[in-house]
């Protein structure tokens, strides 16, 4: 049946999931905790394009891109019922990579209960999209 | 997460999620072939982006990263990054309002309720208010905002658990306790008393 997970497209799933997660923590290392706003919003935007110039900042953003267009190779392959319970992976992952690589304190009772509930949220609603849509026949 | 700081990721929600419907509606039902090779579908893909509205829909995209930058630069990521999973409030009422696409609602809403609260609770795991959020969690910030001329109190540091907030609560106890004597002295004084 169309739209099942194969082992390539579980392959495109986890390609995607990793590169936007490593994508946000570059994006996270390169800006630091410099503050970017305050002022009038032509300051705040300036100190924005700045920050984008950082290595790491413009790094983060091409995976970003990247990731995106594994997402769209992704969902032409797998059906929401099966993709976005996988999409919700890479909150773990985001929340695991800032404990780790950028040394984030993670109140992890919480991070997890509240990631549990989130992926189960975005399960759910992956499950009813995908239902609607085989109801149209789609 | 500050109050100003929710409302900024809520304003990349709208102009993500404001984006991905212009997005759709720009690229229409018509399906972008993506057989054959990777480059060949990224042509195709790069091509389904250059209708009108596509355009202004990856322009609200980008107004939403510059924000989603902001926001980053001020709140830790792994509070920031579970909080945008709120755009599935969104993108699944615009798909069903503008999109006219058929949502199976008993699925969605338990789907926004279980994903409310696990926002719920990333916020509460988020450190209290009143301390600099951006800095929070990370050692480095710590010795920056440690004041001049005084060594970082490594011992807070351990008990408190707090990297940053140590340092910026330090200052504010000092400003407190210097107020709180000088109201002292005025009220020794008997002025405000």
């Amino acid at each position: 049946m169309q739209g099942n997970l194969t082992p390539k497209s579980f392959g495109l799933i986890w390609i995607a999931i990793s590169l936007g997660s490593f994508g946000q923590i570059l994006l996270k290392l390169g800006l630091g905790h410099k503050d970017l706003g305050g002022g009038s919003i032509v300051a705040t935007l300036t100190r924005i394009l700045t920050a984008m110039a950082n290595p790491y900042v413009l790094g983060g953003l091409a995976l970003y891109v990247i990731s995106t267009f594994f997402w769209i190779l992704v969902l032409s392959r797998v059906r929401l019922s099966v993709a976005y319970p996988l999409i919700s992976m890479s909150y773990f992952l985001v929340v695991v990579l800032s404990a780790l690589v950028l040394h984030e304190r993670v109140n992890w009772l919480y991070a997890i209960a509240g990631l549990a509930f989130i992926s189960g949220g975005v399960s759910f609603i992956g499950l009813g999209l995908g239902r609607a849509r085989e109801r149209e026949g789609k | 997460m500050t109050l100003s700081s929710f409302g900024l990721l809520w304003l990349t929600l709208i102009c993500v999620s404001t984006g991905q419907i212009l997005l759709k509606l720009g690229v229409g039902t018509e399906k972008i072939p993506v057989g054959g090779s990777i480059f060949k579908t990224l042509g195709n893909i790069m091509g389904a982006m250059l209708r009108p509205k596509a355009v202004v829909g990856f322009g609200f995209y980008v107004v939403g990263t510059f924000i989603w930058l902001l926001i980053l630069s001020r709140v830790p990521l792994s509070i920031a990054f579970p909080m945008f999973s709120m755009s599935y409030f969104l993108v699944v009422i615009l798909s069903a309002t503008v999109l006219k696409e058929r949502v199976d609602w008993r699925f969605a809403i338990i789907g926004l309720i279980l994903i409310s609260v696990g926002v719920t609770c990333i916020g509460l795991s988020s450190p209290k208010a009143g301390n600099r959020e951006q800095g929070i969690g990370n050692r480095r910030e710590f010795y920056h905002e440690s004041p001049k001329g005084r060594k970082p109190e490594i011992g807070i540091r351990k008990k408190t658990g707090y990297a940053a907030g140590t340092a910026v609560r330090t200052k504010l106890s000092i400003t407190t306790e210097l107020s709180s004597r000088s109201m002292w002295l005025r009220r020794a004084v008997g002025r405000d008393a």
